[in-house]
């Protein structure tokens, strides 16, 4: 009868596990590295966040020229952003706490936007985009969603016109909540532009909206 | 139970099912998982099975063949079709190191229609070394066996048509046929270099293979005597009913079989052949649909080495090749997805290259790729240091980097094909390349 080699087979699979186990450090190390990059991201947009705050709270005229000034130029870095929190999310490496920083600093930013329209005159085209993200209860049109906003926003760059979007996970614990009860959301996705709410969208639908809204 | 036809048809079935449920319906995105994590530990396994064995017999492994001129040697020289080649295959044989007096050639015709194969085989028909038979075509085991019969030689070496086999082979070849227990012995086939990329492909495939092989020797398990150079005793094959006529790859069949009745099958990595390999995709395909669809059928006939007395032949030779196919494939299939989900997001977000590799299991095959690639250019410069061969070149380095990411990936894609030619029964006996 002959044998089968155990110890070699044996050697083998210890030396697979191994590597594996490297592999998988690697990549969590990566993640954390990763996550740490975009936490400190998120706090540097906020902290100029926190400065047009700081001017708009001193004064008014001031606000609006420095507003005009900044406020476009952290748009890029913005979008980027979030792009970057949706494919955390969508890897299933984001913690909570990280999310609502994120979430915080988009309602900032959020609320700063609507002053300067109210007050500064100030135009922009934006959508707030609710979805969620959630592990046992997948939203897959949300997943589909992202991909059209983003393929509006280029498309509608192209014609010179600069979409905002501001993404809220409608069922997140606290701010996500909250907004989602405030904007009375019920289905997901939903997208809200100029007060009017809208279900799924592709993209050709979204840049039409925009392009029927600014024709007037 | 026996495994029949209509049970491989219905594993086919259940094949085509299970890839359409995870390609078209992409709901099984755990399962698809699952079985890629399983398919991840059994490849690389295997793979680091085989480094450890060849650190632990490692100049066992690397030796080279010794030299005997004792034997006397009957060359069977199945033809179908060949045209120039064969003359390039006899001239060779003529051309060995070996005593005129010990040899002799015997060429079986298996019925070829082309002229210019006819008038080469009438030029050397006057030769006193050379002995050609006609027969009805009836595939290439048929006409190694008409050849067998024929010969006269107490070593039968078997080589394909398309085949140039060096001086120094034969006696290499012979020299294992000392140990009376030997029933076959593999060449050590290796490609004729054309420069273009599926040739080196198939040319670093081929040299690795030889290694494996020879590796495959160290655990008494070499499943294969390719039709490319293979040497047999002529006693031993004989005893156990010559090549299987109804195989498409008689030449794995044949070594199964040889063990099966308690013969050794060798590898020798020094006895060299070299041949032509596919040029181009479709004949790629055709020829790898024919390797694994001769696979199967002879793992059906050999069932009884699904058993754990056979050791590891039964793992090498029979457990892995069957449970390799769909975990391979879906490990593959899981990686494409992998990166055409995150290629979309690369294009979408601009994000760091790294990103692309975040994946913690990606990582790993990453890092798996990182240690075999070191561990290829090891084989193949031991396979160039015996053929006198200059080691490989920094530049090469991207051919093995197209080949195991690339080829040595692809066989998945030839399933379909498989499964096709299976489903509608086609036979395709004739084909050495």
């Amino acid at each position: 009868m002959k044998e089968i080699d155990k110890l070699v087979f044996f050697t083998g699979f210890v030396f697979v596990i191994t590597i594996f186990l490297a592999g998988v450090a690697i990549g969590w190390g990566y993640s954390k590295m990763l996550s740490e990059r975009t936490t400190n991201e998120i706090n540097d947009l906020s902290s100029k966040i926190g400065l047009l705050q700081a001017v708009l709270e001193r004064d008014d005229q001031e606000f609006c020229r420095i507003f005009n000034y900044l406020f476009p130029r952290l748009e890029e870095s913005s979008w980027r952003l979030g792009e970057r929190i949706e494919y955390l999310e969508s890897q299933g490496r984001i913690d909570k706490d990280l999310k609502n920083l994120y979430l915080e600093y988009l309602y900032r930013d959020y609320l700063l936007l609507q002053t300067a329209i109210d007050r500064c005159n100030y135009t922009s085209e934006y959508i707030i985009y609710f979805y969620y993200n959630n592990a046992t209860d997948p939203c897959e049109k949300c997943y589909y969603q992202g991909f059209e906003i983003s393929e509006a926003r280029s498309r509608l760059r192209d014609m010179g016109i600069k979409l905002r979007v501001y993404s809220f996970d409608g069922k997140l614990e606290g701010l996500g909540r909250y907004l989602s009860e405030t904007y009375n959301i019920t289905t997901y996705p939903t997208i809200i532009y100029r007060g009017k709410k809208y279900g799924y969208l592709d993209a050709g639908a979204i840049v039409r909206m925009i392009e029927n809204e600014l024709r007037g | 139970m026996r495994f029949s036809r209509e049970h491989v048809r219905l594993f086919l079935l259940g094949v085509i099912f299970f890839i359409i449920l995870v390609l078209i319906l992409n709901i099984a995105k755990p399962v698809r998982y699952f079985l890629a994590i399983v398919s991840f530990f059994i490849v690389f396994t295997i793979s680091f099975v085989f480094i450890t064995k060849l650190i632990q017999k490692y100049d066992l492994i690397i030796r080279g063949s010794g030299k005997s001129y004792d034997w006397r040697i009957s060359f069977v020289v199945p033809v179908y079709n060949e045209r120039e080649n064969l003359r390039k295959c006899i001239d060779a044989i003529l051309n060995i190191d070996y005593p005129k007096d010990k040899y002799e050639i015997v060429i079986v015709d298996d019925g070829s229609t082309d002229i210019t194969t006819k008038k080469i085989l009438e030029e050397y028909r006057n030769n006193p070394h050379i002995k050609i038979i006609n027969k009805q075509n009836g595939g290439a085991a048929s006409a190694k066996n008409v050849g067998i019969h024929k010969s006269t030689g107490d070593i039968i070496i078997t080589i394909d048509s398309d085949s140039i086999i060096d001086r120094d082979a034969p006696a290499r070849l012979a020299s294992y046929f000392q140990d009376p227990l030997v029933g076959g012995v593999s060449g050590s086939v290796r490609v004729i270099s054309t420069g273009k990329a599926l040739n080196r492909w198939q040319s670093i495939e081929y040299d690795i293979i030889l290694v494996y092989r020879r590796i495959l020797e160290a655990f008494d398990s070499v499943y294969v005597t390719p039709g490319g150079l293979s040497a047999f005793r002529k006693e031993a094959i004989q005893r156990v009913g010559l090549f299987d006529v109804n195989s498409l790859t008689e030449d794995q069949e044949i070594a199964m079989n040889l063990q099966k009745h308690g013969y050794k099958v060798l590898a020798s990595l020094d006895a060299f052949a070299y041949t032509e390999v596919p040029e181009n995709l479709s004949s790629l395909i055709k020829q790898r649909v024919r390797w694994i669809r001769g696979g199967i059928w002879n793992r059906i006939k050999h069932q009884d080495l699904l058993d754990l007395k056979w050791g590891n032949l039964f793992v090498f030779g029979y457990l892995l090749d069957v449970l390799f196919f769909i975990p391979f494939s879906t490990f593959f299939l899981s990686l494409i997805l992998f990166l055409i989900d995150h290629r979309l997001w690369i294009f979408r977000l601009g994000l760091d290259l790294l990103d692309l590799i975040v994946d913690h299991f990606l990582v790993s095959t990453f890092i798996f790729w990182i240690i075999l690639l070191p561990w290829q250019i090891h084989m193949i410069n031991i396979l160039r240091n015996k053929a006198n061969e200059n080691p490989v070149k920094p530049l090469e380095i991207l051919d093995f980097i197209g080949f195991m990411i690339l080829f040595g990936w692809a066989w998945f894609l030839v399933w379909p094909f498989v499964i096709h030619k299976e489903l509608t029964q086609a036979q395709n006996r004739w084909e050495t390349r």
